[in-house]
């Protein structure tokens, strides 16, 4: 087959192939060309030239006119000065375009728009097509503030607003697009977050703590420059603080709720979970066990009420799954904590209403210092017991005085704290020391207490005690069987929600190795099937218009690579089907005719790629799946196809070549002056022509 | 000025030639018959390598044929005027065309390349209808087409493969009558295969009967025709007798 190549056809060869590339390439640009501007054009139609609208916003067609009529109220009256035009209707929706004057592009325009049009008849949704911006997709809750103030600061960036998960960047011009996003891109590189993927049923309790301890352990092994849990952001803020309040609520219920303590005594071990069983007042009282530490455990009630008993101490037996009542497990105490926070509470509000009398009878009765003394030393006394009770109950409120609790705690707070400024000054320390106190300097300091009685008055003391009463009456009416399921449901409830499918996020820098902060909580924790899997903490995405055309590169890729592959095959059946043609007959019976390797399949594969790769880089051509070395697979295929067929494809007249061979002609001038002229009209035959003598 | 030595060439299982010998001496008229498909035009087709042999030796002007180059054996193939039985014309080309090719593919001027195919042509008897294409023309034209394109390279050797066996009786007379003609009318070697037994007696210096790819006896025609010692001669006596 090669010997074909001899005198002078490989030039007329070689000269076919970069035509046919040439040709191939360009036709094959035409064609993706002519579908590019054809689709572009028709994007152009769809969404607007260039920057020309900002929003899209769709309604569902069949209540188009009224969503018009309504979308020109709207803007005249939230939206003054911008433009709106009715767009082509897709698939079952009207589409609106909507431009806004400069003064109202802006992040509370542009991220309250779905809101402002929300009302709209039909409405269906907003797509942002603003320009010049920058989108970056999925920015995890946790990292969008800490992002926001950076993102700012990059030059070229006019301004950003938000649009559910993602981020858009607003730029002051097209210009900067490219170095933004590189900025951007290097700016959440810096981050990561890692999932902590806790193992199925791993019992969390408490996800704060085991949050807090996950963090220490990677903060000890890897020293990050980020660290911070982000797992509640994860639900998005409103969702954060309903459990934020839900959890200071459990807290709340707890601390009123009776207080179970379960001192084992039995051999049966006992699980956080189990019930226990105890002889009430009238009914039957059941605990649930939420806490085991060696003998003693804790509880909720689950069923039954103190019934206004302060405290309860009894053998508890086991409920088995039956309801049947068990062995015996320990003594059971259970302490009323609400009974004994409201009878505090009442004593305070009759002390409170008997301070008014009390300050002006001190006040009066100076003189009468002793008597008076040992009065209000009693009820000093009191008060410091009324103190210390409410100290215990301040460190039980503390947390929520720090979070947003209820309203109720704060409130109760609030006034606890008042209530010791305004009683006893700069708090416990002069109480503690009254009883110590001999009359002679009591009777000195008896004048500034008097004046800091006198202040009391000035409290308006009637508003304390409605107060308090108040929440008195709030304090929960609620059985101590209400309160443990309520806490059980609010316990079930976050669980479910803060680790679903129980995993922590951490926003950390990209320094850190997910492999190793994956062996720092496995050790940190002691288990081996805890995962870490890192994610990015935001993708920068092309706007959607350039998105638009990115595709639209990739149609035009495509359909330019399915030209090229239509273009080779062409030349391959019209050209070099009679070239592989004549090769076969020509060399039939000659020597060096090999059966295994045939040449002419060798010469046809390499024709093939050697058509339909430069032909697919010239075009430009990128199809998925096929780069160069499929695109060189292909080609040898159709090549090794082509020659296969090539006598059915382009048969060749036996006798005529024959004759040319006994008249001495060379290869070269049989190809050209018998085969090529026989054959096919082609580019070959064009090429030929001009060299060909006869014809 | 030709020698086959012991060619051989097999096709599949077919053994088409086994051990062929052949020897011509320069202005011989040779004959090559023998039952169809024994071998003869493969031999005839060995001499100029249209059909490349398996084993054997060809010697043309005392050079070995199947050692020559590319380029030597195109030259050789230039001296050797080859006529086939399907004339095996160029389609595309005149009759006047036809001729001219191996002329013209051969470096020779255009006008005197017409002038010498003319000459070639009215030695066959072809003066009209000259631009006529080989689909327009009779087989017997068609053939003398064939001869004059062999002619007018004014070969030193002429290979002829059954120059009229297909070819109706009444243009087959035309054909054998140009032959004839040349026979004796030029000096030129000539191979010549067919079954023209008639025509074998009278143009043939010596007839070469074969079978089964060698060569099974030879002589002149006289003697071969009249006390043939092969099958096959005993085949073509009888033959000729009827
Ligand atoms: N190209 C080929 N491929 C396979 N077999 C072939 C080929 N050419 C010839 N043969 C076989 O070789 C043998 C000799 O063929 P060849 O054509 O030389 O015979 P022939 O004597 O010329 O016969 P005919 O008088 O029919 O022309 C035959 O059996 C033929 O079938
Ligand atoms: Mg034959």
């Amino acid at each position: 087959m090669f010997a074909l190549l001899r005198d002078g056809f490989a030039g007329d060869l070689i000269i076919l192939l970069l035509v046919s590339i040439l040709l191939g390439s360009l036709g094959a640009s035409a064609i993706a060309a002519a579908v590019d501007n054809y689709f572009g054009d028709t994007v152009n139609e769809l969404i607007g030239d260039y920057g020309e609208f900002d929003v899209i916003i769709h309604v569902r067609e069949e209540v188009q006119d009224a969503a018009g009529q309504e979308m020109e109220r709207i803007v005249a009256e939230k939206l003054p000065g911008a433009v709106y035009k009715k767009g082509l209707t897709v698939a079952g929706q009207a589409n609106f375009f909507l431009s806004l004057p400069p003064e109202l592009r802006n992040r509370g325009i542009l991220e309250g728009l779905g809101g402002i049009v929300g009302d709209l008849p039909g409405y269906s949704g907003l797509t942002y097509i603003i320009e010049p911006a920058i989108t970056i997709n999925s920015v995890h809750p946790g990292v969008r503030s800490e992002l926001w103030e950076k993102m700012e600061q990059i030059p070229g960036v006019d301004f950003i607003f938000r649009q559910g998960n993602n981020l858009l960047v607003l730029l002051d011009s097209v210009d900067c697009a490219p170095q933004v996003s590189q900025a951007l891109e290097e700016l959440l590189a810096g981050y990561q977050v890692l999932e902590v993927r806790l193992p199925i049923g791993y019992a969390a309790q408490d996800v704060e703590a085991l949050s807090e301890q996950v963090r220490a352990g990677i903060a000890r092994e890897l020293g990050p420059r980020v660290l911070k849990d982000v797992t509640f952001a994860r639900q998005g803020e409103d969702t954060q603080s309903f459990l934020k309040a839900l959890a200071e609520m459990r807290r709340f219920l707890l601390s009123y709720a009776a207080k179970v303590d379960i001192h084992l005594e039995g051999d049966a071990p006992l699980w956080v979970g189990d019930s226990v069983i105890v002889p009430g007042v009238d009914d039957p009282i059941v605990v649930e066990v939420t806490e085991v530490s060696g003998s003693l455990a804790r509880g909720v009630i689950t069923k039954g009420d103190l019934r206004g008993v302060p405290q309860l101490v009894q053998t508890g037996r086991r409920l088995l799954a039956s309801g049947e009542e068990g062995p015996e497990v320990g003594r059971v105490e259970i302490r009323n904590e609400r009974l004994q926070l409201i009878q505090t509470i009442d004593e305070s509000l009759i002390l409170v209403g008997e301070l008014d009398a009390l300050a002006q009878e001190a006040k009066g009765a100076v003189d009468n210092a002793e008597k008076t003394l040992s009065t209000f030393h009693q009820a000093l006394y009191k008060l410091e017991e009324l103190q210390l009770q409410l100290q215990t109950l301040t460190q039980n409120l503390q947390p929520a005085l720090e979070g947003q609790g209820t309203s109720s705690q704060i409130f109760l707070s609030l006034l606890i704290n008042s209530l010791f400024k305004d009683m006893l000054g700069d708090g416990g320390s002069q109480v503690g020391v009254i009883g110590d106190l001999d009359v002679a300097l009591m009777r000195d300091n008896l004048d500034n207490i008097a004046a800091r009685l006198e202040a009391v008055r000035q409290v308006d003391l009637d508003a304390v005690i409605h107060q308090m009463q108040q929440v008195r009456d709030a304090l929960p009416q609620l059985q101590e069987e209400d309160m443990g399921r309520s806490v059980r449901l609010i316990n079930s409830y976050i669980a479910g929600q803060v680790i679903p499918g129980e995993k922590i996020d951490l926003l950390v820098d990209d320094a850190v190795s997910p492999r190793e902060a994956e062996r720092a909580v496995q050790e940190e924790l002691d288990n081996e099937y805890i995962s870490v899997l890192s994610t990015p903490a935001g993708v920068v995405r092309p706007n959607t218009r350039a998105e638009l055309f990115r595709v639209l590169r990739e149609v035009r890729g495509i359909i330019a690579g399915l030209a090229a592959i239509v273009f080779t095959v062409l030349t391959l059946i019209l050209d070099h089907a009679t070239i592989l043609s004549a090769g076969r007959r020509l060399l039939a019976g000659k020597k060096g005719l090999r059966r295994v390797l045939n040449p002419v399949f060798v010469f046809g594969a390499l024709t093939g790629a050697a058509l339909l790769v430069p032909t697919y880089i010239l075009s430009r051509a990128n199809i998925p799946f096929m780069g160069l070395g499929q695109a060189l697979g292909c080609g040898l295929l159709l090549g090794l196809l082509t020659a296969l067929l090539a006598e059915r494809l382009s048969p060749v007249d036996d006798s005529e070549m024959l004759a040319g061979e006994a008249l001495g002609l060379t290869y070269a001038q049989i190809m050209r002056e018998i085969v090529v002229p026989a054959a096919r009209p082609g580019l070959l035959q064009l090429l030929s022509r001009c060299r060909r003598k006869f014809g | 000025m030709l020698k086959l030595v012991n060619l051989t060439k097999r096709y599949g299982q077919t053994l088409a030639l086994d051990g062929f010998n052949l020897e011509v001496s320069p202005g011989e008229r040779v004959v090559i018959m023998g039952p169809s498909g024994c071998g003869k035009s493969t031999a005839i087709r060995c001499i100029n390598r249209l059909t490349e042999p398996d084993g054997g030796e060809i010697y043309f002007q005392g050079l070995s044929v199947l050692d020559m180059g590319h380029r030597e054996l195109l030259d050789m193939r230039k001296r050797i005027g080859f006529v086939f039985q399907h004339f095996n014309l160029i389609h595309r080309l005149s009759a006047l065309e036809n001729v001219m090719f191996g002329l013209v593919m051969a470096g020779m001027d255009r006008r005197q390349a017409k002038e010498q195919a003319i000459e070639a042509l009215a030695k066959v008897g072809l003066t009209g209808d000259l631009d006529k294409r080989p689909g327009e023309l009779s087989g017997g034209q068609q053939q003398r087409v064939g001869i004059a394109r062999a002619l007018a390279l004014d070969p030193v050797l002429m290979l002829w493969d059954e120059p009229t066996a297909s070819l109706d009786p009444i243009l087959v007379c035309e054909v054998l009558d140009v032959m004839e003609e040349l026979v004796a009318t030029t000096q030129t070697t000539m191979v010549i295969v067919t079954h023209e037994v008639a025509f074998a007696r009278r143009a043939a210096d010596r007839i070469v009967l074969m079978d089964k790819g060698k060569v099974v006896e030879e002589g002149p025609p006289d003697e071969v025709f009249t006390s043939p010692s092969s099958e096959v001669g005993r085949k073509y006596q009888r033959l000729l007798v009827a």
